[in-house]
């Protein structure tokens, strides 16, 4: 049942459009005067069909659409405005002021009902368009098959994280993972086993994340973690733990029991490492180097110690942590 | 009935033909009427225009329900006074509105209160 605002502080008119609405099957909510108006109109689950008396205590109707149009609330409000003003000129500044449609007093209830309707329509028009807008931005940005990030928006993604990087200070690791012989799966089980490995890979990397890390894929079989304020030595530890998820349980496919390992590439931005260009590229050899020494492995990308300063702490534990994780 | 002071036909018309809504809204406006009239009166004695506009305007709203034509037009005359701060005349204007919503409220009692027919 459809919800619509009432306001007027003339209690008598208030009766005739609360019985005619409820007669017509709208759920009409009463308020009068436009401060509570525009307060019930801000609500969450307010009604998007207003009727607003023009001349109200507080805030007359079209400081309410004003404020209303203003708020840029997530939903429409279809707002009509209920005048016994004849100018024409005050009729041009109600609509100018955002009012959707007008109606004289004294109205007739026909007339009423039909510009209710039209209101319904647009509401309608624009809920599936929203919808439509909604389930674009969700494909222009998602993996089709695993429903996680695509590699436009995870890209996007770690930009913002660098940028946020440069600004805060805080770290910034990646890690790019592979799923090994991911070729012969599909050869072995199937396209469709070969999807669903994907999608439960998908599962188990979001398993070993935080709230506020993201993962994205890539393309094919190659997936991209970002993990804000992560050092690196703590980002080879939670490679670490996907890696040895993966393969200590095999993933069950139909009837079948596959097992899957994954390689993992790990870098983050530092002062050698500064742009996502660099972190994407120091991350994509290190994961060479995880295939090249026998996949089934965690390596990191270790910034080759400048001669002109003592080298850092971090970067010889990591190094430590890299080796002990291969 | 004097269709100046109150048209039921014509109410009825643009109510769907629905008495029920009709004996609600002439409940409700029997008992603002007063009230109202009393701001539109207060307003005027106290030389306050604004007031006098807004007043004589909420009543013309409600008077327009019931198609007072009179009524509505000396209630509109109240509010172009408040709104041009000309209220010269106001209090003989007055004096008219309240004897046409006296015929309103006694028209809309009778309706609400229909006399026993004769035998």
């Amino acid at each position: 049942m459809s919800k619509v605002l009432i306001a007027d502080d003339d209690r008598t008119s208030c009766i005739l459009l609360g019985g005619l609405l409820t007669k017509w099957g709208y759920q009409a909510e009463i308020v009068h005067n436009g401060d509570d108006a525009l307060r019930e109109l801000m609500k969450p689950d307010a009604p998007r069909l207003a009727i607003l008396d023009w001349m109200m205590p507080g805030l007359d109707g079209i400081e309410v659409i004003k404020k209303l149009r203003a708020a840029h609330g997530a939903s429409y409000t279809y707002a009509l405005l209920l005048t016994s003003k004849e100018q024409k000129e005050d009729l041009v500044q109600g609509l100018d002021a955002g009012a959707d449609d007008y109606l004289r007093k004294p109205f007739d209830a026909q007339e009423l009902r039909a510009r209710l309707r039209i209101g319904g329509r647009i509401l309608e028009l624009e809920r599936r368009l929203v919808s439509a807008l909604e389930s674009a931005e969700y494909k222009a940005t998602h993996d089709f098959l695993s429903g996680i990030y695509n590699r436009a928006a995870i890209t996007e993604m770690l930009t913002r994280e660098a940028s946020r990087s440069e600004r805060c200070g805080h770290r910034v690791s990646v890690m790019m993972v592979d799923v090994d012989h991911f070729k012969s799966i599909n050869d072995t089980y199937g396209h469709a086993a070969g999807d669903e490995v994907i999608k439960q890979l998908t599962a188990r990397i979001s398993s070993v994340l935080r709230t506020y890390d993201a993962v994205g894929r890539l393309g094919g079989e190659e997936f991209l973690i970002v993990t804000p304020n992560c050092s690196l030595g703590e980002a080879l530890g939670v490679a670490e733990r996907l890696r040895s998820g993966v393969a200590s349980e095999k993933m069950i496919v139909g009837e079948v029991a596959i097992p899957v390992t994954v390689s993992v590439g790990v870098s983050a931005l530092s002062v050698d490492i500064p742009d996502v260009n660099r972190v994407l590229e120091t991350a994509d050899s290190a994961l060479y180097a995880a295939k090249k020494s026998g996949r089934n492995r965690v390596e990191c990308y270790v910034p080759p110690v400048r001669p002109t300063s003592p080298p850092e702490a971090s970067a010889t534990s990591v190094g430590a942590i890299a080796k002990a994780a291969g | 009935m004097d269709h100046e002071v109150f048209d039921k036909a014509e109410l009825l018309s643009r109510l769907e033909g629905d008495e029920e809504i009709l004996a609600e809204m002439i409940g409700i406006f029997l008992a603002e009427c007063g009230p109202m009239v009393q701001h539109v009166s207060d307003a005027a004695t106290s030389q306050d225009a604004g007031g006098l506009e807004r007043s004589a305007h909420k009543l013309k709203g409600s008077l327009s329900i019931f198609g007072s034509r009179a009524a509505m037009q000396s209630a509109q005359i109240l509010e172009t006074m408040g709104h041009d701060g000309d209220l010269c005349s106001a209090a003989e204007v007055l004096a008219r509105l309240r004897e046409q919503i006296a015929a309103l409220e006694k028209a809309l009692s009778d309706l609400r209160e229909p006399k026993c027919p004769k035998s």
